[in-house]
């Protein structure tokens, strides 16, 4: 999501268009799920109650998040959690264990690190996640999830260079990439016709396939597009 | 071990792993340590092991690993089931058990489909023999493979295969089998043999049980069957049966033989009679109508009884005086018989005293019917003028030459 288009969304937010709120929440769920779970060290679910407040923290940040300050929404969004719910640990563990002021100020400072160093890492990160997060969104309408990459991805360099060439070739014909987008369904008879690329192999890289064509269909993701790059080894970030 | 290391991005983390968009552009699962929840965007590395070994070091391995159970295995085949000996058992089903030193049963393998139901219907590994056969004939008998109403016949061939200890008892063999026969109201004649090994060898090579190739060989010297396939598909008892079949066809035969030399002779011929008893080398072609039947009969009883060699008992013999003595066995009639064959021979005798000059009558319509015969004659009445002694010629053919029917007998010269 651009800057621009993120600016306008929380302008409606602000103006009172809950539903784009609510867009907003789904689109950055995965993120706040992942937020939570990095910050509590260990992995939570929708139902957990650090899940929750990292939730109302992202609310909030919706409400609070000034463009102005040129700080990331992403960063702000984590800032916000990491707070919400290290104040919730406090008031847990005062409730169950008391601890002595002397105790309390080493622990907050051991924290204190902690967040900074989380946050210092996801200020870089940030429009990596971004990326990231829009094309998840992408995939999720294709029923494609990161976890099924794996056994869709090639093992071999020649065959990852093959169908890096098909993704090129195919958002080369625009009707293709409409039909793509539009009817959610890879045209292989069509591309196969017009490339000459056997179908076994796209229908077995097929998820992959259009992982990579999505990717390319967004220059705009440079770092995202910087792992497709078809050459000896891709460029680090 | 080689390792290698995984560098990306992570894009996803669920409950077990976490999502690695790697540099060169794939994606790769990597597992969730505790404690360590990476964020989303945040750069990991992963230090993989390589599954993929040298083709050298896995081939060795592999390679290490066959012989090392193909030695395993051997040695255990060594000390376990060492085959001290080999018990066929025939009644239908067809078993084979292969016994150990303690004459404990190692495997028991079935040798026909009725024998792979008895088979499966009997746990035998390690049982004691004696048991395991008792266990066969009481299932052979609730199976319906003996019956009440049918006599069966069951036999057992032991087969030393190390000298290293005490074979089974034949006694105690038969002893099991015929008191599980007792207890079941069962009649079945019950044998037990020993073979050798290279028999049992023969018996594998044709693809039957001992027993069955016992009997295949002695039908084939008879020349009852002439292919291995015959017997195959039959039983014990079917086989025996057929042995016993030809056994009763030849007594009846040789019986005719001398029932029919005694009837011709009582009635039109009372000569030929005379001859034949005089000398059995008589060629003359009154007799050259018997021969065939005799000889038929009489050369395979020869090869038969130097085949068998002991392994059967024969009543038939390779020399002519047993040959002699065989038929006069043959012909042993009943009572009745005996008194209408002592008148028969008693009118023969009469009529011998009498007949020099009806034989030579019936020799010269003989020797009508064989030209040849006759010129050998002739040229044999030739050498007798010339001084030659009969019964010498006569004692030397009959020792000799039996068979050798052409040849002309001086006995036959008035």
């Amino acid at each position: 999501m651009g800057d621009l288009k993120l600016k306008e969304i929380l302008l409606e937010i602000k103006n009172g268009n809950e539903l784009e709120r609510e867009r907003l929440i789904r689109h950055y769920q995965p993120y706040i799920l992942n937020a939570v779970g990095h910050i509590c060290k260990k992995y939570v679910t929708w139902s957990s109650d650090e899940t929750s407040i990292g939730l109302i923290a992202f609310n909030r940040a919706i409400d609070t998040f000034e463009f102005d300050k040129g700080r990331a929404f992403v960063n702000y969004v984590y800032l916000l959690i990491q707070r919400d719910i290290i104040d919730y640990f406090r008031k847990e563990k005062r409730h169950l264990h008391p601890a002595s002021d002397n105790d309390q100020l080493v622990h907050d400072k051991a924290e204190m690190k902690a967040s900074l160093e989380s946050y210092q890492q996801s200020t870089n990160t940030s429009a990596l996640v971004e990326e990231i997060l829009e094309l998840d969104e992408k995939l999720s309408k294709f029923n494609i999830s990161f976890e099924q990459l794996e056994s869709h991805s090639p093992k071999h360099r020649k065959t990852r260079i093959k169908v890096m060439e098909m993704a090129s070739k195919f958002i080369q014909h625009g009707d293709l990439v409409d039909e793509l987008v539009g009817k959610k369904v890879f045209p292989v008879s069509s591309f196969t016709k017009r490339t000459g690329f056997r179908p076994k192999s796209i229908e077995r890289y097929r998820k992959y396939l259009i992982t990579i064509i999505m990717i390319k269909l967004h220059p705009e993701w440079r770092r995202l597009s910087t792992f497709v790059q078809v050459g000896p080894g891709s460029v680090k970030i | 071990m080689k390792k290698y290391t995984i560098e990306g991005i992570v894009t996803k983390v669920t409950e077990s792993e976490y999502v690695l968009f790697c540099d060169d552009g794939t994606f790769r699962n990597i597992p969730l340590t505790k404690d360590d929840i990476p964020m989303m965007g945040e750069r990991k590395t992963y230090t993989a092991k390589s599954r993929n070994l040298p083709l050298r070091i896995v081939s060795t391995v592999a390679m290490v690993a066959v012989l090392f159970i193909a030695f395993l295995a051997y040695g255990g085949i060594q000390n376990h089931s060492k085959t001290n000996y080999i018990a066929a058992i025939d009644i239908n089903p067809s078993l084979e058990a292969h016994l150990d030193e303690d004459l404990n049963v190692i495997k028991l393998l079935p040798l026909n489909t009725d024998g792979k139901q008895i088979a499966d219907s009997i746990e035998s590994e390690g049982v004691d023999f004696y048991q395991v056969v008792d266990f066969i004939v009481s299932e052979s008998v609730s199976k319906g493979y003996l019956s009440v109403n049918e006599k069966g016949r069951i036999e057992t061939t032991i087969v030393k295969v190390t000298s290293d200890s005490n074979p089974p008892s034949e006694r105690e063999l038969k002893e099991v089998i015929q008191t599980q026969l007792q207890s079941k109201n069962i009649v079945a004649d019950v044998q037990v043999f020993n073979e050798t090994k290279e028999f049992y060898d023969q018996s594998e090579r044709a693809g039957v049980s001992m027993n069955k190739y016992r009997h295949y060989q002695t039908l084939r010297d008879q020349g009852l069957v002439q292919d291995i396939k015959e017997v195959k598909e039959k039983s014990i008892k079917q086989l025996q049966d057929m042995i016993e079949e030809e056994d009763e066809k030849k007594v009846p035969v040789k019986t005719e033989q001398g029932k029919g030399d005694s009837g011709e002779n009582a009635k039109p011929n009372p000569e030929l009679r005379q001859n034949q008893s005089q000398s059995t080398l008589n060629p003359k072609g009154d007799q050259t109508e018997h021969k065939p039947a005799l000889d038929d009969k009489q050369e395979p009883s020869d090869n038969e009884g130097g085949q068998q060699k002991g392994k059967k008992p024969s009543n038939k013999s390779s020399s002519p005086e047993n040959e002699a003595s065989s038929n006069q066995r043959s012909s042993d009639p009943p009572p009745t018989r005996e008194e209408n064959k002592a008148n028969q021979k008693a009118e023969t005798e009469d009529s011998q005293t009498n007949s020099n000059d009806n034989t030579q009558q019936k020799n010269e319509t003989s020797i009508e019917s064989q030209p040849e015969t006759e010129t050998n004659a002739e040229k044999k009445d030739e050498s007798a003028s010339k001084g030659e002694t009969i019964p010498e010629e006569e004692n030397l053919d009959s020792n000799h030459n039996k068979a050798n029917k052409n040849r002309p007998s001086s006995s036959s010269k008035p």
